[in-house]
């Protein structure tokens, strides 16, 4: 396995705050890397950063050994790294056909029009919105709005792929469905770095995990490991300390 | 929290059925094939057909004074269409450049006795070059605050021309009656510059389908949708919305230098007529924006309207009344216009008329 | 009375998404409990059914014994039903006193204004320093008492409080909590959705713990604090 992504000592500033403070992490080839942590912990930012909506005030990154730091979105695109967006952003004029067209037009082939509009069906039978490919994006579900989402970055043909928040808003059912998606985009060979709130689904999906808290990295490895880590625990379920002393004075 | 955004409480959603589609906005035609092959296409040729065939056949002079101006009309429409159907930014300055276009083309055609296409096409040509670079500039701006840059062009340009003395200053320049020599006399000029101002038109229409059936113009309507996801999927918007400001400005600067050749004066008040540029918007917004049908018959019938108005003793006064009151109704009520109001009652007319 | 309030079935959500996937909470006269659970899996969004602000598509809200599912938010605050909701949502041009008057502002917390003014004063003697001054120039501590304080002035039957310790220092979080402890002893009910779960485990009585809005573990907190299942419903593994 060789590295995909590598992201170096990344940090940003906003204003007074530090979004994202010394951020380092890597992502192998054929590997789900999940993205944890408290709300506000500079995940989102984390991954504007990596896809060029942000730039770094300090830190690199290496995509496939390619310096992609500060590079503009529509750049990296072309390299291989495709995204999602946590509130979905679907093209509301057009149908379902015409968004996945865009993605596989403006993409990593830079398809034509016809070579475009193939692929893009394909990438519908893929994700199961074949059926509703002349129906305008607007009157689409959120499950299917999330699936278009998933789509049209899927036909840019990525080799990365950062899924933000996928799977909020789903219902059981369709959490189970957009899992079985995720499974068949890493099968299919293209490695994933995932936002996710919904713990059970990522800890279950991913190969490794970083937790991002206040900006900064606190825990990084498997799963299991992870979820048992007391600073971890300590950044969700709060500081038991105070606690503590709150009961001594009772 | 996360994607959850805490507004009023509404109805509870269930199974994956996909709900009715909501009030027209303009889809791609998903039809495949070049253009040649496009009704649009063989519609405009049948169209600049008549518009020439009819009023040369009776040599009927005051018909073709009529058609010019919907022809014209048609121009400023269409290419108009271009930045706000297309694309989604609302130019309201875009009458500088049938003003400028026609400055230097009539400069080069009666001051320096230039071959008059050659003129028009070089008119052409600078505009469309000036356009670049401001372009380049204003473009960085969004929403209301790109319409007001396009107000601050028109605005610079219109001062730079009344103090330039090449031009004129605000006398402006009046063509001698041997500049119509070379075509053959001011009669016949006028009907030449009548073909190619019919010819513009034509190029114009054609040029918007050109347009919205490649992937160029995919990646326009992108933007339009949504500029951020449309830059995150892969297209340069900057370079995009340069070039269709860019092209945008060609075809009306090459109109303006016929025109004006034609009319045989210019100066800064008729060149750049602020209320033209606000009525071009409101062309395309009848017509129905995105659309090449639209940009025309919003052009035709807005002309027709407009001369109506103008030469009727009682209704002349509320022509622009009337004008925003059509603006007005058309935005709040049918923002598709006529088109996407056909596209409605009969939605398989999408697929036809682009 | 068994259950003072009592939560059936709710679902509910925004507009097309929905959160909560059937919530039953039983709520004890007396009793502090406890609403816990990871963002996103609903707390908010709980005590905005109860409350109305927020649809309940299915279930039913009964307090008292009446249902009160499809009353509007000011209704169910005259019964005695009060929220003091995240971000405090104070009146930041009006003073601190002009703010616990606007508390007392319906028919049923009216009658006894006078009293009830006197009573959050003495809870909270940093209010009565700062009776005059602009509620917005207040520290966050202040501002989170003086919310409190207002929803006191309302005379609650229930008082169900969003986030209490959220950006406080550990010195004001205890000190509040300290003022919650003292209501409680005075037979007040109360319902708290809290961030810091130690916290929670240590104050409340009773505990529900949300996932994924449905409810993952209920019990007794002492019992609930020892259990693994609360970092699993937290971090999913």
């Amino acid at each position: 396995m060789s590295t995909l992504l590598q992201v170096t000592g990344v940090s940003l500033r906003f204003g007074g705050l530090l979004a994202v403070s010394d951020v380092s992490f890597s992502i192998e080839h054929g590997e789900i890397l999940g993205l944890i942590g408290p709300n506000g912990a500079g995940k989102t930012t984390l991954f504007n950063i990596v896809n060029g909506v942000y730039k770094v005030d300090k830190g690199q990154i290496l995509f496939e050994g390619k310096d992609i730091t500060n590079r503009p979105p529509n750049d990296v695109v072309h390299l291989g790294l495709s995204r999602t967006h946590q509130i979905v952003k679907p093209l509301n004029g057009m149908t379902v056909l015409e968004n996945v067209t865009v993605g596989a037009c403006f993409g990593r082939d830079y398809l034509g029009l016809h070579p475009a509009r193939q692929a893009a069906m394909e990438v519908l039978e893929h994700v199961g919105l074949a059926d509703r490919a002349e129906t305008s994006a607007r009157s689409l579900t959120i499950a299917g709005k999330k699936r278009l989402e998933v789509a049209r970055a899927l036909a840019a043909r990525p080799k990365l792929l950062l899924l933000d928040e996928v799977l909020a808003g789903l219902n059981p059912t369709e959490i189970e469905q957009m899992i079985q998606i995720i499974r068949g985009i890493r099968q299919s060979g293209i490695s994933v770095f995932m936002i996710e709130h919904v713990m059970q689904a990522i800890m279950n999906l991913s190969d490794r995990i970083v937790v991002l808290s206040f900006g900064q990295k606190l825990a990084e490895g498997l799963p299991e490991e992870v979820s048992h880590d007391p600073q971890v625990i300590e950044a969700y379920l709060g500081d038991p300390d105070i606690a503590d002393k709150l009961l001594e004075d009772a | 929290m996360s994607a959850q955004p805490p507004t009023e409480a509404g109805a509870p959603a269930r199974e994956n059925v996909p709900r009715a589609s909501h009030r027209a906005s303009v889809p791609l035609a998903s039809r495949s094939g070049g253009i040649l092959l496009h009704p649009v296409f063989w519609l405009t040729l049948v169209f600049a057909g008549l518009m020439i065939a009819v009023p040369l056949h009776g040599n009927n002079v005051a018909l073709r004074e009529d058609l010019i101006l919907v022809a014209v009309a048609v121009i400023l429409a269409s290419n108009l269409n271009l930045m706000i159907g297309y694309t989604g930014y609302v130019n309201f300055g875009h009458i500088v450049f049938y003003g400028l276009g026609g400055y230097i083309g009539l400069y080069l055609a009666t001051v320096r006795h230039w071959n008059l296409i050659l003129a028009a096409l070089t008119a052409g040509v600078s505009v469309s070059l000036l356009a670049l670079g401001f372009g380049v500039g204003i473009l960085r701006l969004r929403g209301a605050y790109f319409a007001l840059a396009t107000i601050g062009v028109l605005v610079a340009v219109n001062s730079f021309v009344a103090n330039f003395d090449p031009f004129g200053r605000s006398e402006g320049m009046y063509v001698s009656f041997d500049a119509y020599a070379p075509l053959g006399g001011p009669m016949r000029a006028l009907w030449i510059t009548y073909f190619l101002v019919i010819a513009v038109m034509a190029l114009s229409m054609i040029l918007s389908l050109w347009i919205k059936k490649s992937k160029f113009g995919l990646g326009l309507f992108a933007i339009r949708e949504d500029e951020n996801a449309a830059v995150v999927l892969g297209i340069n918007a900057r370079v995009f919305k340069a070039i269709i400001y860019s092209v945008s400005a060609f075809l009306p600067a090459v109109a303006g230098t016929l025109m004006f050749y034609k009319n045989g004066m210019i100066d800064p008040s008729i060149a750049f007529e602020y209320m033209l540029s606000l009525e071009g918007i409101v062309m395309l917004m009848l017509g129905g924006q995105g659309t090449v049908v639209g940009a025309a018959l919003g052009g035709g019938l807005y002309e027709r309207l407009r001369s109506y108005l103008l030469t009727s003793p009682r209704l002349s006064n509320f022509h622009l009344v009337i004008a925003g009151g059509m603006l007005l109704l058309v935005v709040l009520f049918a923002p598709g216009g006529l088109i996407g109001w056909l596209y409605r009652l009969i939605p398989r007319a999408r697929k036809v008329i682009e | 009375m068994d259950t003072i309030l009592e939560i059936k079935s709710i679902e509910s959500g925004y507009g097309e998404v929905q959160v909560l996937w059937g919530i039953s909470l039983q709520v004890k006269p007396g009793k502090l409990t406890t609403i816990i659970g990871a963002n996103g899996a609903g707390k908010t969004t709980t005590l905005r059914s109860v409350m109305g602000s927020v649809r309940t598509w299915k279930g039913k809200v009964v307090l008292n014994g009446e249902d009160i599912t499809k009353l509007p938010p000011h209704a169910r605050a005259n019964r005695g039903l009060v929220l003091v909701p995240e971000g405090r949502q104070l009146f930041a041009d009006m003073s601190v006193e002009e703010n616990l008057e606007m508390g007392a502002y319906s028919r049923r917390a009216r009658k006894g204004q006078k009293q009830n003014l006197e009573r959050v004063y003495d809870a909270f003697p940093q209010l009565k320093e700062r009776r005059k001054q602009q509620s917005s120039t207040l520290s966050g501590g202040e501002q989170q008492m003086l919310a409190m304080g207002r929803g006191l002035m309302q005379e609650p039957l229930v008082l169900m409080i969003d986030e209490l310790s959220l950006g406080l220092s550990p010195l004001l979080a205890q000190q509040l909590f300290l003022s919650l402890k003292a209501l409680r002893k005075q037979g007040l009910t109360i319902v708290l959705v809290e961030q810091n779960v130690h916290l929670a485990l240590a104050l409340s009585d009773y505990t529900y713990v949300l996932a994924e809005g449905r409810v993952e573990i209920e019990g007794k907190s002492r019992e609930v604090a020892g259990m693994d299942e609360v970092r699993k419903a937290y971090l999913g593994l």
